[in-house]
């Protein structure tokens, strides 16, 4: 496996020659990025020139991660050539929420087939109820594949996101790319490090993932009423305060983000479901922990032997994680790559959400976590 | 270095030993200012967020409290029980509403209060003591129980039974004072109470029965024990009683019996018990009297009362009562003993006709053989133990042997010939005399047929009983038996004392009159011992009179036994009637009598009691009377 990072900032442009030697069937090209839609569109157009017979995969962002560094209005590329893996690309189209899950099968469908060992999942980050997407993808892939990735985001606005497909920077869009064959590892690791706080509130009132009271006051004024003067910044400061669904028979616990608010309906829409009746705590910030987090999620996604050429990792993290973190937010991806082999190449980017394999089997939709995917050839 | 500033610093690529140009210089100022924002947003939103959250927390924390609280305060006051908690000091810390409504405490006038003022103000004085006494032992020891019973003054000056369980919980944080919780017992109480009358007390009088009178017997030695007092016990038989029962029904018996318990009950003082131990059997009591005497001075006193006419519906009973007498120390020194005595002295009361004996151990004597005996009359009846045997009759002026009269003799297996006295006096007392009389009189009727058959013109004299002669069935029983041995009415002569008589002079003059149309001779026995009255001698039917031995015996050493003699003699052949003789022992007496006039003779002189065959040969042995030729 041949693997490269290249960076394109505005005022420096690419940080290397985009490397067309390494172009095939079997080169997997990742580019996450947040310039403008018309810039993104230019840098995906050279790349596509570059290496036109690769499959090229990627998503707006909240942050690009490249290597140690965090960067915003740029794009972070990896080009990889597997030389025992195949690639398939599959997407699917998402005019609305409810249209999730019927899309998770059909890429999951697309994709489906002997050998397919994990499948890279980039959604678009607002349109698309990401639970429902994933019970798609459930419902056709066997468990034993891995099933990774994110939700595009979009800085913190919150207003558009794109995902590429035939080169093209869409929405409404979920894409994906399925790897095949018995010598490519795939490793993953997600972790929150968030505290929950505070009482247990009861979900008095939500349909999907839009949520309207807690404990029969609108949420959104009890969330206003503790960001205080930061309510000034909703939706986004809205993800200081993740919402954990409690864990109970019917599933395990799982952390909810903010990706809207409604303030005509006093609602608020979470990247997930939150399920009427359930009991759900908000959950809050602590830098040593959720740093503490990411290194965990390192150190779970690559537990094999070191083989010398490292590994190539996808770092899938939250928006919110990135909003508390701030100035520190690198500190994060550092920690990530000091827990994987020294030759390991790092590219990710910040996101409305993150896809993951549960402790139950399968996938679920994560928030606030750094996910971690590692992909190594043996 | 603080690692974000040199993380800031590398991504600037700036040196810290460089100063950098001003554009490199403004972009690591903006980055540093980002992280200052970045702390004063994180510190903002942390103190906001511990602010809001402990608000909640300690808002929820009361909610969970008020719940808790009322729905503690909910279940105590709809509780029939009154919880309270008083302090180590003793004063009243809670109260929970139900006071109120359950024993009508106010709450208020408790909360803050000393229990000992609760206990002063509400508690019976009698009960105030021991509880403060319980309750200053369960504040003196971590984590004692304790049951303690007292009454609580009602609103109406009544008292209420109530029990309290107490605990120390002092060392209970959540509590730190003793629990009491209290019960209204008095339901239980007073079923308690009604259930241990009912167990003691006699149905239809409502007196002790004899368990209780047991129990106070027992308790009245062990104090008079205590004390050098004499403790006594009255038993009392109604003499008369079956007569009522048998003729008025049990209604009235029962009746009766109520006045009888009324009357015994208001001739006693309070600390005396008065008992009804059964049929017409009462006990009385005495656990305090100076002395046997004066014991018997109650006796006396008890028997007057009883003797007073009763009225039940409208009719007049007369009854009499035999009263046994036994007394602690000098009868026995238990409960059982002094029953055991007191039965004894009133049977013997009874078999004297007294109204009251007291105790004598001689009395003891006869006594386990004679109640023994009455055991086994009944069945010596049927066993034909009982023999009968006769005593002649003669003629004075002539000598001839004219009848006999018929004794009952037991053949006791055991103890041998039994004369009547040894065994009579307990048949009277019971129902066998009827049966007993039935045998005797069948037996000298049946023995009477036997001497006509033979030639031997006698009469035939059978002693009555009280009993016998008021059975309104006596006169039909004898025409049966006169008519089944075909002997003529005129042969059998029935003899009757006054005192029988004067048990109830009316019946006994109607049967004695349908007897005497039969044609049965009459005669008055031991006659002269009475107090009859001449008038009503005179109006009975008799035929005969019979003078008493204990005048006979003496009559020629005793003047008044001899005008005594000549009296009746007088008096008897005024009357028309024949006068005979009783216990005429020697030829001198029998002299004697003739000049007094006297018509006939009995007595060993003659010849004392002997079988049927013995006087058939004695009859056979004597001349031939000289009136036989007349």
């Amino acid at each position: 496996m041949d693997v490269r990072l290249l960076e394109w900032e505005p005022s420096a442009g690419w940080s290397a020659s985009l490397p067309v030697e390494l172009d095939g069937p079997s080169t997997m090209v990742l580019a996450f990025g947040s310039p403008t839609r018309e810039v993104a569109a230019a840098r995906l157009a050279e790349l596509a020139a570059a290496l036109p017979l690769s499959q090229l995969a990627g998503c707006s962002t909240a942050g690009e991660i490249l290597d140690r560094r965090v960067a915003d209005g740029g794009m972070s590329v990896a080009v990889a050539r597997f030389a025992h893996t195949a690639l398939r690309r599959a997407d699917a189209a998402v005019a609305a929420p409810t249209d999730s899950r019927r899309a998770g099968r059909d890429v999951a469908g697309a994709l489906v087939g002997p050998g397919l060992r994990a499948v890279l999942v980039l959604s678009d980050g607002l349109r698309v109820n990401g639970t429902e997407l994933l019970n798609g993808v459930k419902e056709v892939l066997p468990v034993e594949v891995v099933v990774t990735g994110g939700l595009a985001g979009d800085g913190d606005r919150f207003a558009a996101t794109w995902v590429v497909r035939q080169g093209e920077t869409t929405a409404g869009v979920v894409s994906a790319v399925g790897l095949y064959g018995d010598r490519i590892q795939v490793g993953h690791g997600s972790r929150g490090g968030w505290d929950s706080f505070g009482v247990e509130r009861q979900v008095t009132r939500s349909d999907g993932n839009v949520l309207y009271e807690l404990d029969g006051e609108p949420a959104l004024a009890l969330y206003k009423r503790y960001l205080g003067d930061r309510a000034a910044g909703l939706p986004a400061t809205a993800l200081l305060f993740p919402l954990a669904l409690c864990a109970d028979d019917a599933g395990p616990g799982l952390v909810r983000t903010v990706l809207a608010v409604d303030e005509a309906e006093q609602s608020m829409t979470f990247a997930g479901d939150v399920p009427q009746g359930g009991r759900v705590q908000l959950m809050r910030a602590n830098f040593d922990r959720l740093v503490e987090g990411a290194a965990t999620a390192g150190r779970l996604a690559y537990r094999g032997q070191d083989t010398g050429d490292g590994c190539l990792a996808v770092a899938i993290s939250c928006v919110g994680r990135r909003l508390v973190l701030g100035e520190r937010t690198e500190e994060e991806v550092e920690a990530v790559l000091d827990s994987l082999p020294p030759a390991s190449s790092l590219v990710g980017f910040y996101s409305y959400g993150e896809i993951s394999p549960s402790a139950k089997g399968g996938c679920d939709l994560h928030n606030q976590t750094m996910t971690l995917t590692t992909l190594v050839e043996v | 270095m603080h690692p974000v500033l040199a993380r800031q610093l590398r991504r600037l690529s700036l040196d810290r030993d460089t100063p950098p140009d001003l554009t490199s210089w403004r972009r690591f100022l903006e980055r540093v200012g980002r992280c200052y924002a970045d702390a004063d947003d994180d510190r903002y939103t942390r103190e906001r967020l511990m602010e809001l959250s402990s608000h909640e927390m300690s808002t929820l924390h009361q909610q969970l409290r008020d719940h808790d609280e009322r729905r503690f305060q909910a279940l105590l006051a709809g509780s029939s029980d009154t919880t309270l908690v008083f302090g180590a000091a003793g004063q009243v810390e809670f109260v929970s509403s139900s006071a109120t409504r359950v024993l009508h405490l106010a709450t208020d006038e408790l909360q803050g209060r000393p229990m000992l003022a609760f206990v002063q103000r509400h508690v019976h004085p009698d009960d105030a003591g021991h509880l403060m006494a319980e309750l200053q032992y369960l504040l003196d020891t971590a984590g004692r129980e304790e049951v303690v019973e007292f009454r609580l003054r009602r609103p109406d000056g009544s008292w209420r039974d109530v029990e309290g369980l107490g605990r120390n919980l002092l060392s209970d944080q959540a509590v730190r004072g003793v629990l009491l919780t209290l019960r209204d017992m008095s339901e239980r109480k007073q079923l308690e109470r009604e259930l241990t009358r009912q167990a003691f007390s006699d149905q239809l009088t409502g007196l002790p029965n004899r368990a209780l009178l047991h129990d106070r017997t027992e308790q009245a030695i062990r104090l008079a024990g205590r004390h050098g007092l004499v403790a006594a016990l009255l038993l009392l038989d109604l003499d008369r009683f079956k007569e009522v029962n048998d003729t008025l029904g049990h209604h009235h018996g029962d009746l009766l019996l109520q006045q009888v318990a009324e009357r015994l009950q208001g001739s006693m003082r309070d600390s005396d018990t008065v008992a009804r131990l059964g049929g017409d059997e009462f006990a009385v009591l005495l656990p305090k009297v100076a002395s046997v005497q004066d014991a018997a001075g109650v006796a006396d006193k008890l028997s007057a009362a009883i003797e007073a006419p009763f009225t039940v519906d409208g009719l007049t009973l007369d009854v009499e009562a035999s009263i046994g007498v036994a007394a602690y120390p000098d009868h026995g020194a238990s409960a059982n003993e002094l029953l055991q005595r007191a039965d004894v002295a009133m049977y013997a009361a009874k078999a004297a006709h007294l109204s009251y004996v007291v105790y004598d151990p001689a009395l003891d004597r006869h006594s386990p053989r004679r109640l023994g005996l009455l055991g086994q009359l009944r069945r010596a009846l049927a066993a034909g133990e009982l023999v009968v045997h006769y005593q002649p009759k003669a003629e004075v002026r002539s000598g001839r042997i004219i009848g006999v009269e018929a004794l009952v003799r037991w053949q006791h297996p055991e103890y041998g010939l039994l004369g009547p006295g040894e065994f009579v006096p307990l048949a009277e007392t019971t129902g066998l005399i009827r049966p007993l009389t039935s045998y005797v009189l069948e037996a000298a009727l049946c023995q009477c047929r036997g001497w006509l058959d033979a030639g031997r013109d006698l009469s035939v004299a059978v002693n009555l009983s009280t009993r016998c002669l008021l059975d309104l069935a006596l006169p039909d029983q004898i025409i049966g038996l006169l008519e089944d041995t075909a002997v003529a009415p005129e042969r059998l002569v029935l003899e009757i004392t006054e005192s029988s008589i004067m048990t109830d002079p009316a019946r006994a003059l109607e049967i004695l009159n349908r007897l005497h149309a039969l044609g049965v001779q009459l005669a008055i026995d031991d006659f002269g011992t009475g107090y009859s009255s001449m008038a009503y001698l005179k109006s009975l039917p008799v035929q005969e009179l019979k003078v008493d031995r204990s005048f006979v015996q003496h009559l020629r050493d005793n003047q008044s036994d001899a005008v005594i003699v000549r009296s009746t003699v007088d008096l008897g052949h005024n009357l028309g009637l024949r006068v005979v003789a009783e216990g005429v022992e020697d030829e001198a007496t029998l002299g004697e009598l003739a000049s007094l006039g006297c018509d006939s003779v009995q007595g060993y002189y003659l010849a004392k009691p002997m079988p049927e065959a013995e006087l058939v040969a004695w009859l056979a042995a004597q001349p031939q009377p000289v009136a036989a030729h007349d």
